[in-house]
């Protein structure tokens, strides 16, 4: 029954979303129906559809959480952009430092690595490198609002703009292969890349860039779970966001609970950069993101916040981009805008559920009625 | 009560729906099997550029006119879509796929390897595998060629020009305009300048009039952009500058890749065009009559791929003499007499 | 003037009333009491337009009417005064009052005029209110009688007064009372929500009672008292006077010398130069007019103030704790049940179980050792909790939000509790409570001070403080004014020095 209700509006949000898209579809002239089959059907097709929605989905939920862990302590981390950034850098750096001879662009062998490390250390430090690297990011947003009061949302949305042009400078002028026309770095040593999923699963075709990092993706939202329900600190963090002066009253420094949560928040948004540099690109490669960040904002609120409801909103997201270019490409006028329309109808009614909430949901009737 | 009331919104909006859709079934285009399916994938510009993009759109859309096509195209807007639009079409077994723009190349590689049986075709771009025609062109011929007629139009003796990312396909534009100024004048002095370093330096309009202001207040009097959506910023930049007491424009711009004389009539010296459009079309042609070969593709002064632009909007502009001195070193670099320095070839 | 008549509303799962029926008299003043929880509110908020009732009709000088709206109540004559004042601070008493009701045509205000009206109504009835004040410059007591004028300017014939007094002091208490008197004279009709049985008695000519969502009496005022009224509203009897020995006070506990809070917005509220003892074994009450600095010392006591915004000394079993922040001084045995139970005390959100580890969430024994939180003690040690100190529903997975004040408070009070603590700070224990819950919650502070634990008490509620404390600290102005022996002094000798009167003017 309360999973019910808990679900009632997420699914409202959605088909609400569909119909209006649907309307917006019939405006500009093409047939919804079909718009929609093309949109879902290649989403859901085996094996390229859904392969390519998961993968686009793994990086959906890790800023998902990211935005999740921030918000159960009452902060909004708009700054996943950047700190998915910075992270990817960060890994595809130490993965090249310590990767040994690659083929780069030219097809010529070259070494810019300090050292050759196995896989077998190279891939767990790679990872290492952008949590700790993204959630460092994140934490400079926690510790100006703990102890300077700037509010998270203006500090993470100029930490963003640092962070592209930080990297983009990093990546042009002392990283990318000389003559390259591109902005990419050199790419990461082979020891450092990360299994696709092709190699477990039959039928799944190698050309599909999903890899572990899905499963890990996966293994984070238990984790994420486990860290803010079972545990003490978890219980601080979700005390901090539910009621600030009860958890000061509680004996938690609120302080240090910002900056805990902006630290696990980016370490979340970081693992974007193993999907994107250990499992796919095999390099950072400048404007990998396609608003990731922004997206998982959207994520998180259509998932409650909850791990669980997190991976759902994240496959649909997930399911919305994939479908967007067959949507762009195979119908007459519709444009891959479509799934923005979408997207931003699903959020629009997913925020106005606390004014529905307020008159409908049952404490907040209790609230006000308090005889 | 209310929510009934949205209950019933929904259902009335779905039947609407419903119905429109029923009806409007008859209208799809059909999918004809018999015919050579074509998809373009075009740079983050957008097919609206007036320029490299615009020119590939054209090219596309005349080939589908004249020959037996399906055609469709994606603009991307985001690298991160690039792969994407190619696989949605090679999915579907389509018979040409092509990728706009140098930056699709090594996306291009990755996909045209896993379908080797669908024809792709990179403009710009090189690939070694057999399935993708390389469609390239001698950018530094045509600039020659407009480095002249710049030099010949100065009054200051100061040239600009304006790329669009700093990569060496752009380099081959500036270093042909600078060859052919010099030629004119050797005291020519030339600023360039470019909008940026990633992909958003080709759609950057803002940037671009940012940059030939500052030119233009430097003394550059004829600027010739090679930036996609960004240089159209310059034309802007030029128009601000005004017309002197006779009318004239006191500042020129030189369009790039299609012919954008049209742009801001009498602003525009000429336009060194990059016949991308019949680069496109050609290599449609080619599939639709199984003759479709990989490898590359160039195009030059001698087939006409490359050329500055010469109509009713610039014909005042350019004086006969000028006209004839230029046409005759064109005749000189076909020949082989004049060496335009080719900066990808370094 | 007002009947309602079988009213039936339901919230959700919740039976609010249950056909109701009211039957208020024309130029009476008449009382609705019950515990909280028990409809009085909902009744008269839909009586106000506030909701609509599933069942029943209301009826308006005979006929039956449908209110469905406040605009519909209001054209009927009837106004209601919220216990939360809806006013605009910044605005004047006469924009405030003018708010909704604008005269003059749609697009020209005549504010003038209006003001005229105001301060002819306000004469009228002896209210002594300025139209031209701005609110934000009125005592809690004026802001009331602005919200009376509200009502009256609309022609408000019927007025619903929800627990007008809970924000008065002693003497404010007697002024409102003397308005409602008038206004009786003039012809008005009072209808007034309460759960305080003795002003219940002062001031109403007729009684209802209700009780769990219905009506369980009505009665005349005049025909009825205290304990009877007490038995119809809890459903059993009562116990209205605290019983206690008297206190066996031991070493000192808790010693404050020159305590002074700086509050960031202004010195008005501060505390200001405090000093007193608390020894184990005896309660000391602090009695003030709500503002006076209770809240700060109490805060400040409990290490929820920042230590550069306070000089001076705490001293805890000898030990000066004046920088130590919360954690340590909960850890020494210093326990906290806060004033106001949803902003500190309670994670509203959470469910009871979490709720009852705030402040030990951190180590045994809500966890030993490993970071992570051991649920299945925690929720046994929850239900243990739930049983010693009767929260109900006894279920230790529902949100705090879903429990009544009363509830909540013993499930605060369950957790300091617990700790065990040898200095208990205590902010209006029973503020908000049902008349059950106080005597339960009276009973344990009782038993923890015979246990040997020095206990702070700070209550607005005059006689709560002077029933139970031992000894009884007048605070003014955050200063301590007067230390009084509960027992040898009067209600309103107690009520003159919280408003600043000197202990002469008393003698």
């Amino acid at each position: 029954m309360k999973l019910l209700r808990e679900l009632l509006f997420p699914l409202v949000a959605v088909a609400a979303a569909f119909v209006v898209g649907g309307i917006v579809v019939l405006l500009i002239g093409d047939d919804p129906i079909y718009t929609y089959k093309l949109l879902i059907g290649s989403a859901l097709s085996w094996p390229d559809g859904i392969g390519r929605t998961l993968f686009y989905a793994t990086p959906l939920i890790f800023t998902g959480l990211a935005v999740a862990v921030a918000f159960r302590c009452g902060l909004l981390n708009i700054g996943a952009e950047g700190q998915l950034y910075v992270a990817a850098f960060a890994t595809a750096w130490v993965s090249i430092k310590l990767g040994g001879t690659v083929v780069d662009v030219f097809g010529t062998p070259v070494n810019y690595s300090w050292a050759s490390l196995p896989a077998v250390l190279l891939v767990p430090l790679a990872i290492l490198t952008a949590i700790v690297v993204g959630g460092a990011w994140g934490a400079i947003a926690g510790y100006l609002k703990a102890y300077f009061g700037a509010h998270e949302v203006i500090t993470t949305i100029m930490l963003n703009f640092i962070a592209v042009a930080l990297v983009s400078y990093f990546t042009q002028y002392h990283y990318k292969v000389p003559g390259d026309p591109i902005l990419q770095t050199a790419p990461i040593g082979a020891a450092a890349h990360i299994p696709r999923l092709s190699a477990f699963i039959p039928g799944l075709p190698e050309s599909i860039p999903l890899n572990v990092a899905f499963i890990l993706a996966l293994l984070a939202c238990a984790l994420v779970y486990v860290f803010l329900w079972r545990t003490k600190w978890g219980y601080e963090i979700r005390a901090t966001g539910a009621n600030p002066t009860a958890a000061e009253y509680g004996g938690i420094s609120i302080r240090k609970q910002i900056v805990l949560a902006m630290a696990v928040s980016g370490g979340l948004a970081g693992m974007v950069g193993v999907n994107e540099v250990l499992g796919y690109h095999h390099r950072y490669y400048d404007s990998f993101s396609e608003n990731y960040g922004f997206t998982g904002i959207a994520v998180a609120l259509l998932g409650r916040n909850h791990p669980v409801g997190i991976i759902f909103s994240a496959l649909l997201f997930g399911m919305l981009q994939r479908g967007a270019i067959p949507v762009d490409a195979f119908t007459e006028h519709v444009s891959k805008d479509l799934v923005q329309v979408l997207q931003a109808i699903v959020i629009l009614f997913v925020a106005a559920e606390a004014a529905f909430r307020g008159s409908f949901g049952r404490f907040g009737l209790l609230k006000r009625s308090k005889v | 009560m209310k929510s009934r009331f949205l209950f019933v919104t929904i259902v009335l909006l779905c039947a609407l729906v419903a119905l429109n859709s029923s009806c409007n079934r008859g209208t799809q285009t059909a999918d004809d099997k018999s015919k050579v399916h074509v998809g373009i994938v075009f740079d983050i510009g957008g097919k609206d550029d007036r320029s490299f993009n615009a020119a590939a759109w054209e090219g596309v859309k005349r080939a589908a006119k004249d020959l037996p096509i399906v055609l469709r195209d994606v603009e991307p807007g985001s690298p991160t879509n690039i792969e994407p639009a190619m696989r949605a079409f090679a999915e579907r077994g389509y018979d040409l796929i092509i990728g706009v723009g140098f930056a699709q190349a090594p996306i291009m590689e990755v996909v045209a390897k896993d379908y080797p049986n669908i024809n792709f075709a990179i403009v710009d771009g090189v690939s070694q595998l057999p399935n993708v025609a390389s469609l390239v062109f001698k950018e530094h011929q045509g600039s020659y060629l407009v480095g002249m007629l710049a030099a010949r139009t100065s009054k200051t003796g100061t040239l600009g020009f304006i790329g669009g990312m700093d990569i060496p396909l752009i380099h081959r534009f500036e270093t042909g305009y600078e060859e052919g100024a010099k030629a004119v004048n050797p005291q020519i002095r030339v600023i360039q300048n470019f909008v940026g370093v990633n992909d958003s330096a080709w759609n950057n309009p803002g940037k671009g009039k940012e940059l030939a202001l500052s030119q233009i207040g430097r003394g550059a009097d004829v600027i010739f952009t090679a930036a996609g959506n960004s240089g159209l910023g310059a034309f802007d930049a030029v128009e601000q500058a005004g017309r002197d007491e006779q009318g004239h424009a006191r500042r020129f711009v030189i369009g790039v890749d299609s012919n954008q004389n049209g742009v801001k009539p009498g602003f525009v010296l000429t336009s060194m065009v990059k016949r991308v459009d019949n680069a496109v079309y050609n290599i449609a042609q080619d599939v639709v009559n199984h003759q479709f070969k990989g490898g590359f593709h160039v195009f030059g002064l001698e087939t006409d791929g490359v050329g500055y632009s010469l109509d009713e909007n610039n014909q005042t502009l350019i004086p006969p003499d000028v006209l004839k001195d230029v046409d005759a070193a064109k005749q000189k670099i076909i020949a082989g007499q004049i060496q335009v320095t080719d900066a990808m070839a370094k | 003037m007002l009947e309602l008549r079988e009213i039936t509303k339901r919230f959700g799962d919740v039976l609010a009333n249950d056909r109701v029926s009211v039957v208020v008299e024309p130029g009476t003043i008449h009382a609705i009491v019950g515990e909280n929880g028990a409809g009085k509110s909902t009744a008269m908020r839909i009586a106000y337009g506030f909701y609509t009732a599933d069942g029943g009709e209301i009826v308006v000088d005979g006929e039956v009417r449908k209110i469905a709206t406040p605009h519909d109540a209001i054209a009927l004559g009837i106004g209601m005064v919220h216990q939360h004042f809806m006013l605009v601070d910044t605005m004047t008493v006469a924009e405030n009052i003018v708010l909704g009701a604008e005269p003059g045509s749609a697009a020209t205000l005549d504010l003038q005029k209006a003001a005229r009206e105001i301060g002819a109504l306000s004469d009228e009835f002896k209210l002594s209110v300025d139209p031209e004040a701005m609110v934000e410059n009125l005592s809690v007591g004026q802001q009331q009688r602005v919200e009376l004028l509200k009502a009256l300017y609309r022609h408000a014939r019927l007025l619903i007064l929800d627990e007008p007094t809970a924000v008065l002091t002693p003497q404010e208490v007697e002024e409102f009372f003397i308005i409602l008197r008038r206004m009786r004279e003039q012809g008005k009709t009072v209808v007034i929500i309460t759960h305080k049985l003795s002003e219940v008695l002062a001031i109403s000519d007729e009684v209802t009672v209700m009780r769990d969502g219905r009506v369980v009496g009505r009665v005349k005022t005049s025909e009825t008292n205290a304990a009877e009224l007490a038995r119809m509203m809890v459903g059993r009897d009562v116990l209205l006077r605290v019983e206690k020995p008297d206190a066996r006070a031991g070493r000192t506990v808790l010693s404050v010398k020159r305590l002074t809070v700086v509050v960031r917005s202004g010195g008005e509220r501060g505390l200001r130069d405090v000093s007193f003892d608390v020894r184990a074994g005896e309660i000391v009450g602090i009695a003030g007019v709500e503002g006076n600095g209770q809240t700060e010392l109490v805060e400040a006591l409990a290490g929820l103030v920042h230590a550069s915004q306070t000089s001076g000394a705490i001293e805890f079993e000898g030990r000066d704790i004046t920088r130590t922040d919360a954690r340590t001084r909960h850890e020494l045995g210093i326990a906290h049940i806060p004033e106001d139970r949803h902003r500190r005390g309670l994670l509203l959100d959470f469910d009871l179980s979490e709720n009852s580890i705030l402040g030990v969430h951190y180590r045994e024994p809500a966890v030993s050792r490993s970071p992570m939180l051991d649920t299945a003690a925690i929720r046994v040690r929850a239900l243990e909790l739930i049983k010693d100190f009767d929260v109900r529903p006894a279920n230790p997975d529902l949100p705090a939000r879903a429990l009544s004040g009363g509830n909540q408070q013993k499930l605060i009070i369950g957790r300091e509790f617990g700790l065990p603590p040898k200095l208990l700070l205590v902010s209006q224990p029973t503020r908000g409570v049902d008349i059950g819950a106080i005597e339960f919650i009276h009973r344990k502070l009782v038993g923890l001070r015979d246990e040997g634990c020095a206990i702070l008490l700070v209550s607005a509620e005059l006689e709560e403080v002077t029933a139970l404390s031992d000894r009884l600290l007048v605070i003014h102005h955050g200063r301590i004014v007067a230390e009084v022996d509960p027992k040898q002094t009067t209600n309103e000798e107690i009520g003159l020095l919280m408003t600043g009167g000197s202990k002469a003017n008393v003698e």
